[in-house]
C-alpha cells in the first residue's frame, strides 16, 4: 500500500520534471507512428524524414545554447545569425566554389560577419538586461529587413544568383546544387530499403555538439555559465559579466549562421529576403521542447527537441491525410510550437530570475 | 543652487532629444521624402486623411494597457480575429452597411471578451516579460484562429454561403468580399476639402473613443490601472485588486482593438481572412511609436501625431524608391525596415532610460 | 449570493446589445428580388411592366424577362406600373415585407398584377439560388504566410 502511493508520487515528480507539454507531445509523436500503419504510412520513411529534418534544424536549435547559458535568454534574434550565413553562402556561390570546399568557404566567409553581427548585437543586449528577448525579436526582424534592401544593391554579378532580366538584384530563392548540395547529407549515407540516414549531417552535428560541450567546460565556458546563473557572484569573482555575455552571443550567432548553411545544403535552396523571418520561433520553441527553460538549456535538450519537433512537423501532415484527408499539419505547428513558447515564459519558477 | 537649476535645465533638453528621438527622424525621413516622392498636396492629404480614419481606433486601442503598465499590447492581434470573425458572420448573413459593422462588432465582443480574458491571464503569470509573452500569445492564437476558420467554418460552424467557403466544403477563402460595406461609415457624411474626402463619421466615432479614454481615467478603474501601473506592490497594499485589474485593461485593449479592426477593414472592403490580421499590432505600435510614445507612456496626443509621420512614411516610400534607385520595392522593403527599427529603437531607448533611473534611485538611496 | 442592482443592470445591459444586434440583423440584411415576368400559373406574360421599389425605378421588363432588384431590410414598397390589353397604363402599389431567413426570392408579376389584392405569400416565393461562383483556382488557395501582408498594409 506504501509502496504504491510512494511510486505515485514518484511518478508524479517524474511528470512534473519532464514537463506536462512535454509529455503530452512525446506521447503525440508515439501515437503517430503508432497509427503510422492505419494510414498506409511506412514508418521506415517517416523515420528517414525526420532524420534529415533533424540534420537540417539542429544546428539552428545549438544555436540557443551559448545564450541561454549567459543569461540572455532565448535567441529570439537568430535571423541575425542566419543573415550572416547567407551573406557565406552566397559569397562562396560568387566566387564559384564547389563541392565540399563551397561548405567551407560559406563557413569562413561567414564568420567575420557573425563575429562583428554579433558583437554589435552582443554589446546592444548588454545594454538592456532583463528585456532581451522582445529587443532580440525586433532585432532579428529589422536586420531581415534591412538586408532586404541590401540584396537588392548588393553588387552581386553570378548568374546562378541574379535576376536575368535586370542583371542586378539577388533571386528570392537560389539553388545550391552547384555548390553544396547534400555535401554532408551523401556523407557516408545509410540506405536500407526505406531507410535512409544523412550521416554526414548528423556526424557534423556531433562534432559541433562536442565543441560546444567541450567549450562550456574550459574555464572560459565554466564563466559563462556562472554569468547566467548568478550574475552577483560571477562579477565578484572577477569575471566580466558583459564580456561573457558577448561572447557568448557572437557563439550563438555563428552557431545560427553555419545552422543555415547546413539547412540549404539539405534543402537545396538559399531563402532570401522574408526567408529568415520566421525562422526563430520554430528553433526556439525547439529546444525548449527539449526541456530547456528560458535560463537553462543543455545539448541534451537540443537533441530531445529538435527530433520531438520535427517529428510532429514530418509525422502529422502524412498520417493526417492519411486518415482523415484533411492537412491540419500547419495549424498543429502553429499551435505547438508557440504553445510551447508560453508554457516556458508562464513557468512561476522562472520569473524570478 | 543657480548652477544646479541651469545643470537640470541642460539635462532636461537633451533629455528631450533622446526622449523624442523617434519622432524626430521621422519628421526628417517625411521632410526629405515628400518632394523626392513627387505627390500632390491632395493626394497626399486624402491618403492621410483616410489612413488616419482607418487606423486612429485601431491604436487608440493600445493606449489602456500602457496605463496600466503592461507595455504595448502585441496582443490586440486577438481583438483583430474577434473581429473578423464578426465580419465573416455579417458577409455570410448577407446584412450591409452601417448594421452590418454594428452587427459585427457586437458579435465580436464576446469573442474579444474571451481572448482577452484569456490574454491578460496568461501575462499575469509572466509578470516584467509581458510584450514578449503577449506577442507570441497573438502567434499562438492565430493557429487557434486559422483551426477555426479554415478547419470549422463550414463544417462545425455553419457557414453557409458559397462566395465564403472554400470549395471542398469547409473552411474561409483566403479573401472575404466586403464590397456591400466598403467605406459606409467613411462616406456617411460627405465632406470634401482641397480635393480631398474626409470620413467625418469614422472621425466622430474616434473622437468619441478619445473622450471616452479621458473619461476613463478619471474613473476608479481608470485611476486603479495608473496605480498598477506605477507599482504593483503599492497599488495592492492600497487594496487594489492587481491582478483583476490587469486583466480588464487587456480585455478593454483587446475589445477596442475588435471595434477598431472593423472600422479599418469597410475602408480596406476586402478581408484578406488569413493575413490582414497578422500585422496590424506590429504597425499600430510603430505609429504609437513614432508619434513618441514609449513603452509606459502613450498619449492620445501620439497617437495622432504617430500615424500621420508614419502613414506619410507608409505612403511615400515606394514612390521615392523609385524614383531613387529605379526600384519601388526597395522603397517597401524600406518602410518594413523602418518600422521594425522604430520599435527596435523605441524598446531600447526605454530599457536604457529604466536602467538608468533604476541606478540613479539606487544612487540616491545610497 | 445574493444578487445586486448592478447584477441586474448588466443583464439588462446585455439583453439589450443582443436586441440591438437583432435590429441591425433585420434592417441590415439583404435580399434579392427576382421580378419575374414569365407565364405563372396559367397567367400569361405581361407585355411591358416597370417595377419601382421604395421609389427607385427599374427597367422596363417586356413578356418572357426576368429583372433582379436587391433591397436592404424587411419592409418595401414596391410600384408596378404595366400596360393591358388596351394600350392603357395602371399603376398600383403595395407594401411588402419580406420574411427575415430568405437571401433571395421570386416575385410573379403576372399573378400580382391579375390579383393585386391577393397575400403576399402567393405571388412572392423563396428562391433557391444556383448562383455560381466563378471558380477562380487561385482563390481556392489558402495562403498562410503572413510576410506576405507586410508588403500590403
Amino acid at each position: 500500500m506504501m509502496d504504491t502511493v510512494a511510486l505515485k508520487e514518484k511518478s508524479m515528480q517524474a511528470i512534473k520534471s519532464f514537463g506536462l507539454p512535454r509529455l503530452i507531445i512525446t506521447i503525440f509523436l508515439l501515437l503517430l507512428f503508432v497509427i503510422a500503419p492505419l494510414a498506409k504510412v511506412n514508418i521506415a520513411s517517416g523515420i528517414s524524414d525526420m532524420l534529415t529534418r533533424f540534420g537540417m534544424n539542429a544546428v539552428l536549435v545549438l544555436a540557443m545554447v551559448p545564450m541561454v547559458h549567459s543569461g540572455c535568454g532565448l535567441n529570439f534574434g537568430l535571423p541575425l545569425g542566419i543573415i550572416s550565413g547567407l551573406l557565406g553562402a552566397t559569397m562562396t556561390i560568387e566566387f564559384g566554389f564547389t563541392g565540399f570546399p563551397s561548405f567551407l568557404m560559406a563557413i569562413v566567409f561567414a564568420t567575420p560577419f557573425a563575429i562583428i553581427l554579433g558583437a554589435g548585437y552582443g554589446a546592444l543586449l548588454n545594454r538592456v538586461k532583463g528585456g532581451e528577448m522582445m529587443i532580440a525579436t525586433y532585432v532579428g526582424f529589422s536586420s531581415v529587413a534591412f538586408m532586404c534592401i541590401m540584396w537588392l544593391l548588393l553588387p552581386y554579378k553570378s548568374s546562378d544568383m541574379v535576376w536575368g532580366y535586370a542583371g542586378t538584384g539577388l533571386r528570392t530563392t537560389i539553388s545550391v546544387e552547384k555548390a553544396y548540395l547534400g555535401v554532408l547529407d551523401n556523407f557516408m549515407r545509410i540506405e536500407i530499403g526505406h531507410l535512409a540516414i544523412p550521416t554526414g549531417t548528423i556526424l557534423f552535428f556531433a562534432l559541433l555538439s562536442l565543441l560546444i560541450w567541450l567549450f562550456l567546460r574550459t574555464k572560459t565556458g565554466t564563466a559563462m555559465t556562472a554569468v547566467g546563473s548568478n550574475p552577483i557572484f560571477a562579477t565578484a569573482s572577477g569575471v566580466s559579466v558583459d564580456r561573457m555575455r558577448t561572447l557568448s552571443v557572437v557563439l550563438s550567432t555563428w552557431l545560427g549562421a553555419v545552422g543555415i548553411i547546413v539547412y540549404e545544403q539539405s534543402f537545396g535552396f538559399i531563402q532570401l529576403y522574408m526567408g529568415p523571418f520566421n525562422m526563430a520561433l520554430p528553433a526556439v520553441s525547439a529546444v525548449l521542447l527539449g526541456g530547456a527553460s528560458v535560463n537553462k538549456a543543455s545539448i541534451a535538450n537540443v537533441v530531445i527537441g529538435t527530433l520531438l519537433f520535427q517529428g510532429i512537423l514530418t509525422m502529422t501532415p502524412s498520417v493526417m491525410n492519411g486518415l482523415i484527408q484533411m492537412d491540419v499539419s500547419e495549424v498543429i505547428r502553429i499551435i505547438v510550437s508557440n504553445g510551447m513558447i508560453l508554457y516556458a515564459l508562464t513557468r512561476k519558477q522562472e520569473v524570478t530570475r | 543652487m543657480s548652477k544646479k537649476l541651469d545643470m537640470k535645465n541642460k539635462v532636461s533638453v537633451k533629455e528631450l532629444a533622446i526622449n523624442n528621438l523617434v519622432p524626430i527622424l521621422f519628421i526628417c525621413i517625411c521632410a526629405v521624402g515628400i518632394p523626392l516622392s513627387g505627390y500632390s498636396g491632395s493626394y497626399l492629404l486624402n491618403e492621410i486623411l483616410s489612413r488616419l480614419g482607418r487606423n486612429s481606433f485601431l491604436v487608440l486601442s493600445l493606449l489602456i494597457p500602457v496605463m496600466a503598465g503592461m507595455g504595448l499590447n502585441f496582443g490586440m492581434t486577438l481583438g483583430a480575429m474577434a473581429g473578423q470573425i464578426g465580419l465573416i458572420f455579417v458577409s455570410d448573413w448577407n446584412v450591409v452597411g452601417i448594421p452590418a459593422m454594428v452587427l459585427a462588432a457586437i458579435i465580436s465582443t464576446p469573442i474579444s471578451i474571451l481572448l482577452g480574458w484569456l490574454c491578460g491571464t496568461i501575462l499575469n503569470n509572466a509578470k516584467g516579460r509581458e510584450m514578449v509573452t503577449s506577442y507570441i500569445i497573438g502567434f499562438f492564437m492565430n493557429g487557434v484562429y486559422q483551426l477555426v476558420v479554415l478547419y470549422f467554418m463550414g463544417s462545425i460552424i455553419p457557414i453557409s454561403s458559397s462566395a465564403l467557403v472554400l470549395p471542398r466544403g469547409y473552411g474561409i477563402r483566403n479573401t472575404v468580399n466586403l464590397e456591400t460595406m466598403r467605406k459606409s461609415l467613411d462616406n456617411l457624411i460627405p465632406v470634401n476639402i482641397f480635393g480631398a474626402s474626409v470620413p467625418v463619421a469614422t472621425f466622430i466615432l474616434v473622437a468619441v473613443f478619445c473622450l471616452v479614454i479621458i473619461w476613463f481615467r478619471k474613473t476608479k478603474l481608470g485611476q486603479d490601472m495608473r496605480a498598477v501601473g506605477q507599482d504593483m506592490e503599492v497599488a495592492r497594499q492600497a487594496g487594489i485588486k492587481v491582478e483583476k485589474t490587469r486583466v480588464l485593461s487587456i480585455i478593454l485593449s483587446t475589445v477596442f482593438a475588435g471595434f477598431g479592426m472593423i472600422i479599418y477593414l469597410q475602408n480596406i472592403g476586402t478581408l484578406n481572412t488569413y493575413n490582414s490580421h497578422s500585422q496590424i499590432g506590429m504597425f499600430s505600435i510603430a505609429a504609437l511609436l513614432v508619434g513618441g510614445a514609449s513603452v509606459d507612456k502613450a498619449s492620445i496626443k501620439n497617437v495622432f501625431i504617430g500615424i500621420i509621420l508614419f502613414h506619410t512614411m507608409f505612403t511615400i516610400a515606394p514612390t521615392v524608391g523609385r524614383n531613387l534607385i529605379g526600384e519601388a520595392q526597395l522603397g517597401e522593403y524600406f518602410r518594413v525596415f523602418v518600422s521594425y527599427g522604430v520599435i527596435t529603437l523605441a524598446l531600447v531607448l526605454y530599457e536604457i532610460r529604466t536602467r538608468r533611473e533604476a541606478r540613479k534611485a539606487l544612487e540616491e538611496a545610497e | 449570493m445574493k444578487l445586486g442592482r448592478s447584477f441586474y443592470i448588466r443583464i439588462a445591459a446585455i439583453v439589450l446589445v443582443i436586441l440591438l444586434g437583432v435590429l441591425m440583423f433585420f434592417i441590415g440584411k439583404q435580399h434579392t428580388i427576382l421580378l419575374d415576368n414569365n407565364k405563372y400559373e396559367d397567367i400569361k406574360a405581361l407585355d411591358e411592366v416597370t417595377v419601382a421599389i421604395d421609389g427607385v425605378e427599374g427597367l422596363p421588363i417586356y413578356s418572357r424577362m426576368r429583372d433582379q432588384a436587391v433591397v436592404t431590410g424587411q419592409r418595401h414598397t414596391i410600384a408596378v406600373t404595366y400596360v393591358d390589353s388596351n394600350w392603357e397604363e395602371h399603376t398600383f402599389e403595395r407594401d411588402i415585407k419580406i420574411p427575415v431567413g430568405e437571401n433571395m426570392m421570386i416575385l410573379y408579376l403576372p399573378y400580382l398584377v391579375a390579383n393585386p389584392d391577393s397575400p403576399q405569400e402567393e405571388w412572392l416565393k423563396h428562391f433557391e439560388s444556383q448562383a455560381i461562383v466563378a471558380e477562380d483556382a487561385s482563390a481556392n488557395e489558402v495562403v498562410l504566410d503572413d510576410s506576405a501582408s507586410l508588403m500590403a498594409f
